[in-house]
């Protein structure tokens, strides 16, 4: 056979290899056998049986994952998603990364984490263990089921012969360059384990509904929500600084609909967390709990949904492909499933609500205010992102192409859903729980509003005076949410400054006053604390953020806002090296010189034939006033994409620039050592108006080892040929840029490095917070010690 | 408990109201060429079969100019001063973000998809 004798050169495929891959696939079998055993013994309560199915699904899960992984270390490329994710000469880091690269396995990846957060978690489920593992069941089989359809266990069918031997290929299609990065092996696994633990609440919310509890599940699931909100947050973060540092726009989040996914359930996530206070401490808020207990992982499962249905192509940049048509049933399916439970249990649990009587609302405000303003604030907010995702799908149901929600229509919505959460962060930890007038809770904040406006004036100056070496734009103006109405830049961002300082002020002073009585109780102001940070490095990095067009070329340096930057070195011998960079030497306004090197190597995916891609990598100069990000692009060596063919007398344009073939010359005869065939070739373009012509005579030599070509400056070009035909004497001429010039964008970001100090503060924050839960076997000590405690004092 | 209810549930349905009209008359719509023309706003988004041969780039200002051809067929030239964008040579269909200055569509930003980008070519 024609097919078996070209798989002849190939060697077989290790028996071993293959049989990992089906231990994977049946895995994934057992897994969903197991899930819906477990369902079933739910329903017929049979604890043991169901505990056993539950379990053993579980680990099958596991084990499909730990198949795959092994498929991508051990290369096997007989194997489908491995080929087209992997190569060989991937470093061992990059072997395990490209696991989630594609779509399979990122859903195998989401599947692992789930499993991991349900067997952890559904023997701890006491009372509610019944409830809690059958719905957990239904999600994981529900994720069994699609990765049934979009298996990343598939063999090659090209590769396997007509006797049934599979064959090995010489190697993977390989790994997207852009994705050859560290954060690769970070963010997504992080980010992943967020959006597993994003089900526990879920479960716990429909289980307590089935049991007929309001109470358990909420003590339950506190400690996992405050887990998983950590978990995510950071995730997000460290997904915003992989961006900033290897994509070339400088900035950290872009609303890009895959980046609103994460941020959507988080937001929910937030404000359900608030929510388990109110009502572990207080006894209220317990249909709303249910509420909030369900929308992050429904918001999850639905954001999943429109960025892998298709639905979204035209505008993410993450451009997933679209899912297997029998997975995207069960995905869609099983979020409507799901939603619909999910409506069922809260309106039964408002049904079982006891009817309250009518208390009397005293009048002024309290924490419970508070906790009021900020959470419905974080649902709004994470309602409007939500919405602004789906605009595209919503807009094109009117008809015609839809529209797009952009960065600044992003901006001018959420600032009022930000002003009353940032209050809710600052007041909430002062306020008390007892209700008490505006104006005796003001009295009590002066001192800290005080702190914070000094604090803002004193930024504002350090802005102002450049030796401290944050400089900003004079005279720069900042969009309202408005349309139409601007602010000078430095009120505009020191209204947004205050916004992230206030709180950020008032809760160290929490923390720092808690700390003396109850140094776990500190968490949630510190995650607070962490959080202002975070949140004022991204609005000053961004709002007094300036940048300039610098073009260097391999002579001349180039400036901008004040740097200079000129062309160092760069070995084009090693272009296809991984780790090769550019290296220019930049002079600040004070005169002092450095070094830059941003990376950039060339790379071809899918065989020798396909056409050469660049690869860069920006270069940042991080310190803790500033950070100066140089972008750059690809250099432009080659002008002519591709080059131009033309036969003897033929004259073309291309690129603004036009080519006339006057002449063939020869010297010699084809074939023979040292003949020489060239053209007279008129080369012309228009250089600010005025136009240039020369004429040039490059030739190619045909010398031991290949044809040689001459170059021939013309110009901004050097010319050369690249090639000559035989029959009709027509030749590819292309044109080199002269000399090779590399564009560079650079940004200058005052405070990025809060946007690093917050994420860490974040994270010990929420560590803390969790490990307060852990520790006390009844929560909402801290909480009941607020109550009796005195109202804090920060006068006198 | 009443009154409690009611005032959240007033507050989002003002809140989502206003932001609807904020996103219907803020967001970027998806033109074709001859729309692009009735169109005054800044941020078109213009969805463009590229023409390779046509791609130049200026020495002197940086600027990325190129022809396109939109869904209906019709051709427009683009000229892009922004960010420098990678793999526009392997990029099919671009997405230009601009507006129309009388044949010349001024691009701010280029989305272009590879189709490379996240997932693999095959072989």
């Amino acid at each position: 056979m024609d097919k078996d004798a070209q798989l002849a050169q190939l060697a077989d495929a290790p028996a071993w290899g293959n049989m990992i891959g089906a231990v994977g696939r049946y895995s994934i079998i057992l897994a969903l056998i197991g899930f819906i055993a477990a369902i079933v013994f739910s329903i017929r309560d049979f604890p043991k049986l169901r505990r056993l199915s539950f379990g053993t699904a579980c680990l099958a899960v596991l084990v499909a994952f730990g198949s795959l992984l092994t498929l991508f270390i051990t290369k096997q490329y007989q194997f489908k998603y491995v080929a087209e994710h992997s190569e060989s000469i991937n470093p061992l880091i990059y072997k395990i990364s490209a696991l989630w690269t594609g779509q399979q396995g990122s859903f195998l990846l989401w599947a692992f984490w789930s499993a991991v957060c349900a067997g952890l978690t559904f023997r701890r489920a006491q009372s509610l263990e019944r409830g809690y593992t059958a719905v957990w069941a239904v999600i994981l089989g529900l994720l069994a089921g699609i990765l049934t359809r979009e298996t990343p266990f598939e063999i090659i069918q090209e590769a396997i012969t007509s006797k049934g031997v599979v064959k090995m290929p010489f190697d993977g299609n390989g790994m997207v360059p852009s994705l050859q990065n560290y954060w690769n092996n970070i963010h997504p696994p992080v980010v992943f384990l967020g959006f597993a633990s994003l089900a526990i609440p879920f479960c716990y919310a429909i289980a307590g509904v089935i049991h007929k509890d309001s109470n358990e599940w909420v003590k339950l699931t506190r400690g996992p929500v405050i887990l998983g909100m950590t978990v995510l947050g950071v995730g997000i973060s460290l997904g915003g600084l992989w961006a900033y540092e290897t994509l070339n726009w400088g900035g950290f989040w872009g609303w890009d609909p895959v980046e609103n996914v994460s941020l959507v359930p988080w937001l929910f996530l937030v404000a359900l967390s608030h929510g388990i206070i109110m009502q572990t401490t207080r006894k209220k808020w317990i249909a709303t709990n249910v509420f909030l207990g369900g929308l992050p992982f429904i918001s999850f499962v639905y954001g999943t949904f429109l960025t892998r249905s298709g639905l979204l192509d035209k505008v993410s940049n993450h451009s997933f492909a679209q899912m297997e048509g029998g997975a995207l049933q069960i995905l869609r399916g099983g979020m409507i499933a799901l939603i619909i439970a999910f409506t069922a249990a809260y309106v039964v649990t408002l049904r079982r609500q006891p009817k309250s009587e009518n208390r009397p609302v005293e009048p002024g405000v309290n924490r419970e205010t508070f906790y009021q303003m900020g959470m419905l604030s974080l649902c709004l907010m994470a309602s409007v992102i939500a919405l602004g995702m789906s605009w595209p799908v919503i807009t094109a149901l009117r008809g015609g192409e839809g529209s797009r929600v952009e960065e600044a229509v992003y901006h001018r919505a959420l600032i009022w859903f930000f002003v009353p959460i940032m209050i809710g962060i600052a007041v909430g930890p002062i306020a008390s729980w007892k209700r008490e007038g505006l104006k005796s809770l003001t009295s009590r904040l002066v001192t800290l509003l005080s702190i914070s406006l000094a604090t803002v004036g004193v930024l504002l100056i350090i802005f102002k005076n450049e030796k401290f070496g944050v400089r900003i734009t004079p005279g720069a103006t900042l969009h309202t949410p408005i349309q139409g109405v601007e602010f000078p830049l430095v009120l505009g961002m020191a209204i947004i400054m205050f916004l992230a300082i206030f709180p950020a002020i008032t809760n160290l002073w929490r923390a720092i006053e808690l700390s003396k009585r109850s140094k776990l109780g500190t968490g949630p102001f510190i995650a607070h604390f962490g959080i202002c940070l975070l949140l004022g490095g991204l609005l000053i990095s961004r709002g007094f953020e300036r940048e300039a067009d610098i073009t260097v070329t391999t002579q001349t340096p180039g400036e901008g806002i004040g740097y200079k930057v000129a062309f160092k070195e760069y070995n084009w011998e090693k272009r296809t090296d991984r780790d090769n960079r550019v290296t220019f030497t930049v002079t600040d306004p004070d005169g002092h010189q450095f070094d830059i090197a941003p990376a950039l190597f060339y790379y071809q995916m899918g065989g020798p034939e396909s056409p050469e891609q660049a690869q860069v990598w920006p270069y940042i100069v991080q310190s803790f006033s500033h950070d100066l990000n140089f972008a750059m692009g690809e250099p432009v060596v080659e002008f002519l994409k591709p080059s131009m063919n033309l036969k003897e007398g033929e004259t073309k344009t291309q690129s603004k620039v036009t080519i006339k073939n006057l002449k063939s010359t020869n010297n010699g005869k084809f074939g023979q050592a040292g003949a020489e065939f060239g053209a007279i070739l008129e080369i012309s373009y228009v250089d600010r108006g005025e136009t240039k012509r020369f004429t040039v005579n490059p030739t190619l030599k045909l010398v031991e080892g290949g044809l040689q070509p001459t170059l021939h400056p013309a110009g901004d070009f050097q010319v050369a040929l690249e090639s000559m035909s035989a029959n009709d004497k027509s030749v590819n001429v292309q044109l080199y840029v002269n000399p090779p010039f590399f564009p560079i964008k650079l940004f200058y970001k005052p405070l990025t490095s809060l946007v690093w100090i917050g994420t860490g503060i974040f994270l010990i924050g929420g560590l803390i917070s969790a490990a307060n839960r852990r520790l006390k076997k009844t929560p909402a000590i801290i909480e009941a010690e607020d109550l009796n405690a005195p109202v804090p004092a920060t006068e006198g | 408990m009443r009154g409690s209810t009611i005032i959240p549930v007033l507050i989002s349905v003002v809140a989502i109201g206003v932001v609807v009209a904020v996103f219907s008359q803020g967001a970027s719509p998806y033109i074709t060429v001859a729309e692009a023309r009735k169109l005054s706003s800044d941020r078109l988004n213009l969805g463009l079969e590229l023409d390779k041969s046509s791609i130049s780039k200026s020495i002197k200002s940086g600027a990325i100019e190129f022809d396109g051809k939109d869904k209906n067929g019709e051709k427009v030239h683009v000229v892009y001063i922004g960010d420098p964008v990678n793999n526009l040579e392997q990029a099919e269909r671009v997405t230009a973000v601009g507006k129309l200055d009388g044949d010349t569509f001024k691009a701010e930003q280029l989305l272009t998809k590879c189709p490379s980008k996240y997932e693999a070519e095959k072989k």
